[in-house]
């Protein structure tokens, strides 16, 4: 039979080296995986990552009892240590290494250095900013062109959370009578569920993104570590592919978030957003009555204007048409004044003619020739033009101033 | 017809009457066209400056 030890004696021996080797408590840096609190104390899940890796390469349990949580919450700040005791926070701390023979190891945690925390915080922030610089999604989503009119917005909040109340009011309490078209999207602010109902949600828009003018971000006040939703790469990189603009108003009181710097604009507050909103909607409006009113001025001028230049089209038709009646009454006088002394001259011409004839018609008249002492013989009305026709009976000799009957002549 | 082809009618009109190109027979005829394109005109004017009116003082 071989000689074995007990497992409480395994145990107890494991306990002793342990405290041999860890007499006084010792900073220990770890990642944790898992926070849970109860009743004031604080139930750790350590882990340690392989370097440049999500691969687990070391676990172990902690404890933050409530009595301790308070001792160094009094030294320290206290908002900065509820903020550092969550998931996938790197923490450094001083901790008393317990072995039970029961329950096994176990570090209890006396103090956390809460300033290595934010530190660790900042540095991972950098890196992904970095990332996210690289990868051109800072700019991404402020390259969109910005809506005319913010009035149908699709809002990214929890229906709960003060920070959305905040902004529903300051928008519809606008002096300008603004009315919005508000489609809240019920999604997790704080703790594991952030992207994924971002995810979600960010989905249902992108789908059918003409509904919505822009996609509004908001959250109410929080402490550093409790937003830490709106910080992963992920986060980042899925409102910078948002098909919209983003504008960002996660209550907080440090620099911004991820979130904020992919946004299309970022404001510290809710109610920031809802100001921004209503006062890009006024200067729209504003922009919008002054091109009216030029419009209606522009409009009563060039009615003005084509009045008086169909006035002097008018005025130019009717001179031109009068004119060229005048023209042609004119030349229509001309014509019959020629035509007319065109008659007289022929006219002339035939009397000339006529008159000549006359003459020497009038030469021709037996009167004349009677006159200039000639004589005609006739016989019943009939001239005898010879000697030998001269008749025995009675015949007339006629002069110019009367007529003789012979009645007898001598042979 | 949209105003600006009754305008430029009555233009061509006018242009026409300035190159002596219409004759006696012809301008009785153009004559009554172009009044009624300039009475075409003037109601067109009159309708669009009334319409800025009504829609301006249903702004104010």
């Amino acid at each position: 039979m071989n000689k074995s030890l007990s497992l409480l004696q395994i145990q107890e021996y494991i306990k002793q080296v342990l405290l041999l080797n860890f007499e006084k408590p010792v900073w220990v840096t770890a990642e944790i995986s898992q926070a849970t609190e109860r009743r004031g104390n604080y139930y750790l899940s350590l882990i340690q990552k392989k370097e440049g890796s999500n691969d687990v390469i070391a676990q172990c349990q902690a404890i933050l009892w409530a009595r301790d949580f308070e001792s160094i919450a009094h030294k320290r700040d206290r908002g900065l240590l509820q903020d550092v005791l969550q998931d996938g926070v790197t923490i450094q701390f001083l901790s008393k290494i317990e072995y039970h023979e029961r329950y096994g190891l176990k570090l209890r945690i006396h103090d956390i250095d809460s300033t290595y925390s934010l530190g660790q915080f900042y540095l991972q922030q950098k890196e992904i900013r970095q990332r996210l610089a690289k990868e051109g999604l800072l700019q991404k989503n402020k390259e969109l062109a910005a809506p005319l009119v913010y009035q149908r917005l699709a809002i990214l909040s929890s229906a709960g959370a003060a920070g959305y109340g905040d902004f529903v009011r300051q928008l519809e309490d606008n002096p300008f009578r603004f009315n919005y078209a508000i489609t809240l999207f019920d999604v997790a602010v704080q703790g594991k569920a952030v992207l994924q109902d971002f995810e979600d949600a960010m989905q249902q828009i992108a789908a059918n993104p003409d509904r919505f003018d822009a996609i509004v971000v908001i959250r109410g006040g929080g402490s550093k570590m409790d937003i830490s939703g709106f910080d992963s790469y992920e986060m980042g990189k899925l409102l910078a592919h948002a098909p919209l603009p983003v504008l960002s108003g996660i209550g907080h009181e440090r620099d911004e978030t991820i979130a904020d710097l992919v946004a299309y604009q970022d404001f510290k507050t809710p109610t920031a957003v809802a100001d921004f909103i209503n006062h890009e909607n006024a200067v729209f409006e504003a922009t919008i009555n002054q091109l009216w009113t030029e419009m209606v001025k522009i409009g009563n001028y060039r009615c003005e204007e084509q009045t008086r230049h169909l006035h002097q089209l008018e005025t130019s038709l009717y001179y031109l048409a009068s004119h060229a009646i005048t023209r042609e009454e004119q030349k229509l006088h001309t014509l019959v004044q020629q035509l007319k002394t065109q008659a007289h001259s022929a006219t002339d011409i035939t009397l000339r003619d006529v008159e000549k004839i006359a003459i020497q018609l009038d030469g021709l008249n037996p009167r004349n020739i009677l006159e200039r002492g000639y004589a005609l013989v006739q016989k019943d009305n009939h001239p005898i033009h010879t000697r030998k026709d001269l008749p025995n009976t009675p015949f007339d000799i006629i002069f110019h101033d009367g007529r003789v009957v012979v009645k007898e002549i001598e042979s | 017809m949209t105003y600006e082809e009754i305008y430029q009618k009555l233009h061509d009109i006018k242009l026409a009457l300035e190159a002596g190109e219409i004759s006696i027979d012809e301008m009785d005829e153009k004559i009554v066209e172009a009044k009624k394109l300039i009475k075409l005109c003037h109601e067109k004017l009159h309708e669009t400056k009334k319409n800025i009116e009504d829609i301006t003082s249903e702004e104010g």
